[in-house]
Order: structure tokens, then C-alpha cells, then sequence
């Protein structure tokens, strides 16, 4: 017998259904001042998904945040880290699908199992409530910037993560001017307007030179990917 | 009216709202890539045009030598041009929202 539990909500999203699993909060913390990653436990699953937002968020001003998640293994040791805002202090919180939870045996709210009898949904645990979403396309012509792709009203981003991935170097390149060679990293950034109410996404170019020597080329890392914002509760 | 699920903590906190959106599993590739490499997985109900698909990738080698094709039912990740002989090690993750 199939059976499950499905919630579509009035802009047409599901929320929970029987084919999936949501993803819960399995750690939250904040990475320090002058550290620029978070270093994960190597059990966690290949899938994790990483977010993060300023320490404590903001009330007011801008913040343009960088941050992706690193995971490799070398001679047997894996390495997962979630690098994010530099050497500024960022609250982060690593989701993890609902299937690598345990179920309660006891105490209240509402659990959701799927037709594999795998939990899908926990109320007993915070999850990513995801606010708005856009999926944007890396080309080499275009690093899919936008100023303002989500906009909130007054404290509606004032605690909001994004999610940790899109926001890095979107492009390379060396190249010459005048006699000299120079590289350029064009990089993305998460921009939090507070005092807009927007999320939006920002180019950051970093420079330098390169000797006499080096070759020209520029190189894109081009494709699909999805930027998120939303809370954590 | 709005509709949807609404969940509230033991504190009365919203846990979920009726307008959120979740974020929910659908699939997971990782492997290996050495330069000059294309790697091909098949996903099928992925669409690219889906704005309720979500994509995050990664790759341990320097990422602007690499790309992502998507296509009905099909993720291509590429590697090209990096001088680096070492092989990498990339992730594809997909998920609903």
C-alpha cells in the first residue's frame, strides 16, 4: 500500500511529500573572526548542504558574503570544510536529508515517514525554511549578477542565510596591458542590503600582476546553479 | 487564504510556515575528473528549466577549468585546460525546492 503525506502551499510549492526527504539541521555554530572556513566532521554525508549569513545578522548597512563548500579526500582522509565571509565572524548551519535522522520514540510533533518507512520529516528538528530561490546560468559572457534578485520588506532579511556555493570565482583570466601581464579573479558575492530589504548577487574583481612571461586566457567556470535565501528555524 | 503546512515549536517558534518553500533530496553524484575528462550522469525528472530543481556543484581543483552542461534527464560535468595533472574530485548535488 502507498501512503504518505503531501503539503503544496498557495504559490504552488511542496513543501513535504511522499517521494522526498527534507533536509534538517544537523549542526549550527559561528565561525570566528580572522578564520576564513568552518571545518567539518569527515562522517557527514557527501550531500550536506551548507549556509551561512554575518554573525548574528543585521539590522542595517550592507554585507557582500563569499563562501563554498570544499569536500576532497586524500590517501583515505576525507577534508570538508565550508569557507564563508572571509575573516568575518558568519553564524552557519550544515542540513543533512531527514532519512539520517532518528526517529522519536517519544515526546511531541509531527513526523512524516515515506512509503520506504524512512523519516521525510521531523518537527523535532530546525530546518531551512527557503524564502525565495532563483537558478542562474555561469556563462562566459555573463556571471548572472543582480542587485537585487529578492525583495523584502523592513527586517524580512534581517536573519537570513544563503546558501554556501554559488558565491566564488565565476571567472579568470590573464591578460596584458600595455607591456605587463596581470591576472583577474572576477568573483560572486551574496549581497545583503538591510537597509533595502534585498538579496542580491555582486561582482568583485581581484587583480595582479603576473610576469612578463605568463600566457593570456580567460577561464569560466560556466553552468547552472541556484541561489538560495531563507531562515533557519 | 493562504494554505499550506504550518509547524510551531513546543515555544510556540515557527518551525515551518505556510509559505515557505523546503528543501528536499532528489539526487547526489561525486566522482573523479582528470583534465580533458567529461562525466555524464543520468538523472531522470531533472530539467533543467525546472525553477523547482536546484543545482550546487564543486570540484577540488580550480573551478574556472571546469563546467556544467544540463539537459533533460542528463548533468555533464567537464574538466579542460587546467594544468594541474591531478585528478579532482567533484560533487553534483540536486534537490527540489
Amino acid at each position: 500500500m502507498t501512503y504518505a503525506f503531501k503539503s503544496i502551499n498557495s504559490s504552488g510549492y511542496t513543501q513535504i511529500d511522499e517521494t522526498s526527504e527534507s533536509f534538517l539541521v544537523v549542526q549550527t555554530g559561528t565561525k570566528p573572526s580572522g578564520s576564513y572556513y568552518v571545518q567539518l566532521s569527515s562522517a557527514l554525508p557527501d550531500d550536506v548542504l551548507v549556509f551561512a549569513r554575518p554573525s548574528g545578522g543585521r539590522t542595517s548597512g550592507t554585507f557582500s558574503l563569499a563562501g563554498y563548500v570544499s569536500d576532497f579526500t586524500t590517501n583515505g582522509t576525507r577534508t570538508l570544510r565550508a569557507y564563508m565571509g572571509g575573516p568575518v565572524a558568519c553564524d552557519y548551519a550544515v542540513v543533512k536529508r531527514s532519512s539520517q535522522f532518528t526517529a522519536s520514540s517519544s515526546g511531541f510533533g509531527l513526523e512524516i515517514y515515506n512509503a520506504s518507512n524512512q523519516l521525510a520529516y521531523s518537527s523535532n528538528q530546525p530546518m531551512f525554511r527557503a524564502v525565495a530561490a532563483r537558478s542562474v546560468d555561469l556563462t562566459t559572457s555573463s556571471g548572472a549578477f543582480s542587485s537585487a534578485w529578492y525583495q523584502g520588506s523592513t527586517g524580512s532579511i534581517d536573519s537570513a542565510y544563503v546558501l554556501l556555493g554559488p558565491y566564488s570565482t565565476w571567472q579568470y583570466e590573464q591578460y596584458s596591458s600595455g607591456n605587463e601581464k596581470f591576472y583577474r579573479y572576477r568573483e560572486r558575492r551574496a549581497f545583503f542590503d538591510y537597509d533595502n530589504h534585498t538579496m542580491g548577487t555582486k561582482q568583485l574583481n581581484i587583480s595582479g600582476d603576473l610576469s612578463s612571461s605568463a600566457s593570456t586566457y580567460v577561464r569560466t567556470n560556466q553552468g547552472q546553479r541556484t541561489e538560495i535565501m531563507g531562515y533557519i528555524a | 487564504m493562504s494554505y499550506g503546512l504550518k509547524v510551531l515549536t513546543s515555544t510556540g517558534a515557527v518551525r515551518l510556515d505556510t509559505t515557505d518553500r523546503t528543501i528536499r533530496g532528489f539526487a547526489t553524484f561525486t566522482g573523479d575528473i582528470s583534465n580533458g575528462q567529461t562525466k555524464t550522469h543520468t538523472l531522470v525528472g531533472f530539467n533543467p528549466s525546472d525553477a523547482t530543481i536546484g543545482l550546487d556543484w564543486s570540484i577540488s581543483s580550480n573551478r574556472w577549468f571546469s563546467s556544467l552542461i544540463t539537459s533533460t534527464n542528463q548533468i555533464q560535468i567537464t574538466r579542460s585546460n587546467d594544468p594541474s595533472t591531478v585528478t579532482a574530485q567533484y560533487q553534483i548535488k540536486v534537490y527540489r525546492v
